[in-house]
């Protein structure tokens, strides 16, 4: 195993290899960056390019963006509230609120040393859990995954105990949009308003975040004019910010951990990987937190924790791919794709026959990784001057990527109406005390949990036993019921609190 | 009654509108197919209808109090106009460029959103469009062959819905 | 008088070179390919390696571009084709499982006949193997018709091409077909059969080719008329006692209505880029020299496709009832 390591290794430091990974990180950080155009597109729009390398050295390209695309879109995210991967959505939450009151470069700071961090462990504890792959992915079937769905689901409503209600509320929207087109379970096509094509596919993600996202936001910069930073001026210009926001992931540590670990075991999953995971991430940071009132209002540990998971998810989606050869993620999907492309035909027996190739990917994601925080720190000083900019400057060119993106997904201009949609409903909930959050948890969530429901119950034949009979899944079901118990304590005790002030 | 508190409790009857008509539609589909939808329909509309009263009970005791200062109402009616601008610039955004495609149509609501709203000389307008656009260009058509949209005016395949 | 000889004399020249039809300069431009599926996937590789070895024999600079057109389970990109001119500059591959859908609605509101397709040929085949996981009781079709009632068949979805491969083998066995459902591709599929979230499912033989390698997956039959020269010690269902005819075909049309001059130099294209040494190099390291055994040109597309249509509209019935799409 190591001399295939050492393989990999020697091959990275070879300057056209280095410049290969070099290209991909660059790439991924404008990729990721740019709202709505998927580090997937990026990879696909550069699948020709590949034509006539070796294939080590198209694994240190494909590597090179997959690892810096998180961090680019944290800086999206941080400085304007739009996500510039889906992924990097509960990194608006609060690293936005920091922009706002003029601490763009601490946020800044705090994501690209816990992006770092985040993919450090996620790594490293990748490489530990190999020989145990197996045994892991073969625990988590349907049951098991509906459990941590259900899981996921509660977190939330408990989470946010001030507006609970209407959080609940928008959560369960969120769920009824996700489960709008062709359900490949049942075969039926659902709430499609008539349309055959379009929304047979239901809403996609991408332009419905770009709506809710982007547009929402450009609604809002409209509206009230002025600057990203409320007071107009940034509170922390020069290193002092950056550095600040890398001491507060130190001291956040816990986070950076609980972020990666949540990151890991979510990108394990098949199917699911990252969008899932920062908010799992970010509603678990929120539970643990010594000061949780923050949280929404630019608590530092709520970025850390994100950001960590942001990166180390990466490594959790290696992990099918190294034991069966199978994707973890669609970009996954895609890196294999060009594995085949190249003559080399993934399968279980990768680890076997080409393992320096799946150290190449690990190496590269790791170097991408580090050399995009690198830049960020450096460069999150400069880019922080955006939120001193007047936003009628900035509504314009937003919403020229918001389009591009959202049309870019599938190439369908319909998309761009879908997301103008998206964002105008998106407004006017929020508007109305509806949160975000929420709403995009039960959408993300939504048809990904009842796939794994009724999926449960074509295993069984129609029997809700199974729910109850698989260990995990079991063990899974008490977690649930005592996360709910002990949320509905805590609120009771809130309220005779208060009752007797 | 206070504008925006009315404004509040309208929108909150309005948006049971959604969870209904998934329960509506629900209902006919097969067994599985509509276990959950209704499920959720059902959660939200009971949960929905608990906001509403809220919302109503806020409303009537608002207008118990005195009309505090009306610096809300025309705050609320200025509000809603900002809105609208900005959603009619998205419409024509969308609108240009389902007719004449990304570029051109990026070009055209770029430089004019910034002539009217930023106020920028037409010669800046002009220029950061052009900017903008030739990075997307640039970006995306020269280097990866991507094409963009190219509108309905000049051939692009109409949308199937 | 001179002037009259030199006039005809440019008439008679501008006769005999009066340009042809199109034929003669086709191709000068490049190609579109539309893959109405992800780009990496499986149809997505095909294209791009085909694509590459076509390019060989174009005119200097032309070239195939590759353009993935997702949606709909692969109904976008082939409506998109269907849609297009038809002068020889767009083609694609159609996946056979959008027939159902076809089937179900009626080519009027499904958008796309698959009859008044121009097809270019079948440059890939390969047949369905029923795979087991390592340790399963079951071995062989028989045990399949004995456990009947009990089994649980992995498939995608309704419509598509598993589901098709499956229900046409329990229609033939005469079992219950009883599906779990709802994975989004068959590198989803595969791990849940591992798993042992059911109990068998249909595979493409060259896609489970890696599995069987490892010794995860255990084929029991190969639905053919013949074995399947990679794993020859399993009996073919034929051989079994049963005659399940479901083809997995990959199809490359052209949209209707486009001269057969032109189908016949893409036929041409196609077939002699499937010899290409450099392909064949790519197709036997990558696992799918298997599928080009038997490459096909236009008529026997349009043969093997009403085959096709045939036996699964003898399904007609299960299928609308599956597949419940229409208001």
């Amino acid at each position: 195993m190591f001399d295939s390591l050492l393989i990999a290794a020697s091959q990275l430091i070879d300057p056209y290899n280095f410049f290969l990974i070099l290209v991909g990180t660059l790439v991924g950080l404008v990729f990721g960056f740019l709202p709505g155009v998927t580090l997937l597109t990026a990879m696909a729009l550069f699948l020709p390019f590949t034509h006539g390398m070796k294939p080590i050295g198209v694994m240190f390209l494909f590597s090179g963006i997959m690892g810096s695309a998180p961090f680019g879109g944290s800086i999206s995210a941080i400085l304007f509230n739009i996500p510039g991967e889906p992924f990097n959505a509960a990194t608006c939450f609060d690293g936005y609120p920091m922009a706002r009151q003029g601490e763009a470069s601490r946020a800044l700071g705090i994501s690209a040393m816990a992006s770092a961090l985040g993919g450090l462990i996620g790594l490293v504890v990748l490489i530990l859990l190999i020989p145990a792959i197996r045994p892991i992915l073969f625990a988590f079937g349907p049951p098991e995954f509906f459990m941590v769905v259900l899981f996921g689901l509660v977190t939330i409503a408990v989470a946010i105990p001030g507006q609970m209600l209407k959080g609940l509320v928008a959560a369960g929207l969120g769920i009824l949009i996700s489960l709008i087109g062709f359900s490949s379970v049942t075969g039926v096509l659902r709430f499609s308003f008539g349309s055959q094509n379009y929304l047979w596919d239901g809403i996609k993600l991408v332009p419905f975040f770009i709506g809710i996202f982007a547009i929402n936001e450009i609604i809002d910069y409209f509206v009230h004019g002025g600057t990203i930073s409320l007071s107009g001026e940034r509170k922390d210009s020069g290193l002092t910010g950056v550095l600040r926001g890398v001491r507060d992931v130190f001291h956040h540590w816990y986070a950076v951990l609980q972020g990666s670990v949540v990151g890991l075991i979510i990108g394990i999953l098949p199917g699911v990987g990252g969008t899932v995971s920062n908010f799992l991430a970010y509603s678990m940071a929120r539970q643990v937190s010594k000061d949780p009132g923050r949280f929404g209002k630019g608590a530092p540990d709520a970025i850390a924790a994100v950001e960590a998971s942001n990166n180390s998810k990466d490594g959790g989606d290696l992990l099918p791919t190294v034991a069966f050869g199978i994707p973890g993620s669609s970009t996954m999907a895609l890196l294999l794709g060009a594995f085949i492309l190249h003559g080399i035909n993934p399968g279980p027996l990768l680890v076997r026959d080409h393992l320096d190739i799946v150290w190449a990917i690990i190496l590269g994601r790791l170097v991408s990784n580090l050399i995009a925080s690198a830049i960020g720190l450096i460069a999150a000083d400069f880019l922080a001057r955006a939120t001193t900019i007047s936003v009628m400057y900035l509504v314009p060119v937003i919403l020229t990527l918001a389009f591009l993106g959202a049309y870019a997904d599938r190439e369908n201009v319909l998309d761009i109406a879908l997301a103008i949609v998206s964002g105008v409903i998106g407004y006017m909930l929020s508007r109305c005390g509806f949160p975000v959050v929420t709403l995009v948890i039960g959408f993300v969530l939504g048809n990904i949990g009842e796939l794994a429901f009724l999926q449960s119950l074509q295993m069984s034949f129609g029997s809700y036993s199974i729910f109850f009979t698989r260990p995990i899944s079991l063990l899974l079901f008490i977690g649930i019921v005592v996360t709910c118990l002990y949320g509905f304590y805590k609120m009771l005790r809130e309220r005779a609190r208060k009752r007797e002030t | 009654m206070k504008a925006h508190v009315v404004g509040r409790l309208l929108f909150n009857v309005l948006l049971l509108g959604f969870p209904a008509y998934f329960f509506c539609d629900a209902l006919g589909y097969s067994d599985r197919a509509r276990l959950i939808p209704v499920l959720i329909s059902v959660v939200v509309i009971l949960l929905q209808l608990t906001v509403v009263v809220s919302d109503y009970l806020e409303a009537a005791r608002s207008s118990g109090e005195i009309e505090s200062t009306s610096s809300e109402t025309p705050s609320l009616k200025r509000e809603s106009l900002q809105v609208m601008i900005i959603v009619a610039w998205t419409l024509f955004y969308f609108v240009a460029v389902y007719f004449v495609g990304f570029l051109l149509g990026s070009l055209v609501f770029f430089a004019t959103f910034l002539w009217s709203c930023a106020r920028t000389s037409w010669l800046t307008a002009l220029g950061g469009a052009l900017i903008l656009v030739g990075f997307v260009w640039g970006l995306f058509i020269k280097i990866l062959s991507f094409e963009l949209y190219s509108g309905v005016l000049f051939g692009a395949a109409r949308p199937l819905l | 008088m001179l002037a009259k000889i030199i006039l005809t004399v440019i008439v008679a020249l501008f006769g005999l070179s009066a340009p042809p039809s199109a034929q003669s300069q086709y191709p000068d431009k490049d190609i579109s390919w539309i893959v109405p599926f992800a780009a990496g996937g499986g149809y997505d590789v095909w294209a791009r390696a085909l694509g590459r070895a076509m390019e060989k024999e174009l005119p200097k600079g032309a070239k195939i571009v590759v353009k993935n057109v997702t949606g709909a389970g692969g109904r976008v990109g082939t409506t998109q084709l269907y849609r297009a001119k038809p002068d020889g500059y767009t083609i694609g591959m159609v996946d056979l499982g959008i027939l159902p859908f076809q089937i179900a609605m009626g080519p009027e509101k499904a958008g796309y006949d698959l009859n008044r397709f121009s097809w270019i040929g079948v440059f890939a085949e390969a047949p369905w193997t029923i795979a087991v996981k390592k340790d399963s009781p079951l071995k062989s079709l028989k045990d399949v018709k004995t456990q009947g009632a009990k089994l649980r068949w992995g498939v995608l979805g309704p419509g598509e091409t598993h589901w098709l491969a499956a229900m046409v083998t329990t229609g033939e066995m005469g079992i219950p077909f009883n599906i779990v459902s709802g994975y989004g591709g068959v590198s989803e599929m595969i791990p849940a059969l591992l798993r042992g979230d059911f109990d068998l499912c249909p595979v493409l033989s060259t896609s489970a080719l890696e599995y069987v390698k490892s010794g995860d997956l255990r084929p029991i039959a190969v639905l053919d008329d013949e074995r399947f020269p990679a794993y020859p010690e399993v009996p073919s269902s034929k051989e079994q006692g049963f005659n399940i005819f479901s083809p997995f075909v990959r199809l490359a049309a052209a949209p209707p209505g486009t001269p057969p001059q032109i189908i016949k130099v893409l036929e041409g294209l196609l077939l002699k880029a499937l010899k290409d040494p450099e392909l064949r190099k790519w197709a036997d390291s990558s696992g799918r020299g298997y599928e080009i055994v038997r490459p096909k040109g236009a008529d026997a597309a349009r043969t093997t496709m009403d085959e096709f249509i045939k036996v699964t509209q003898k399904y007609q019935k299960e299928m609308s009832a599956a597949l419940q799409v229409s208001k």
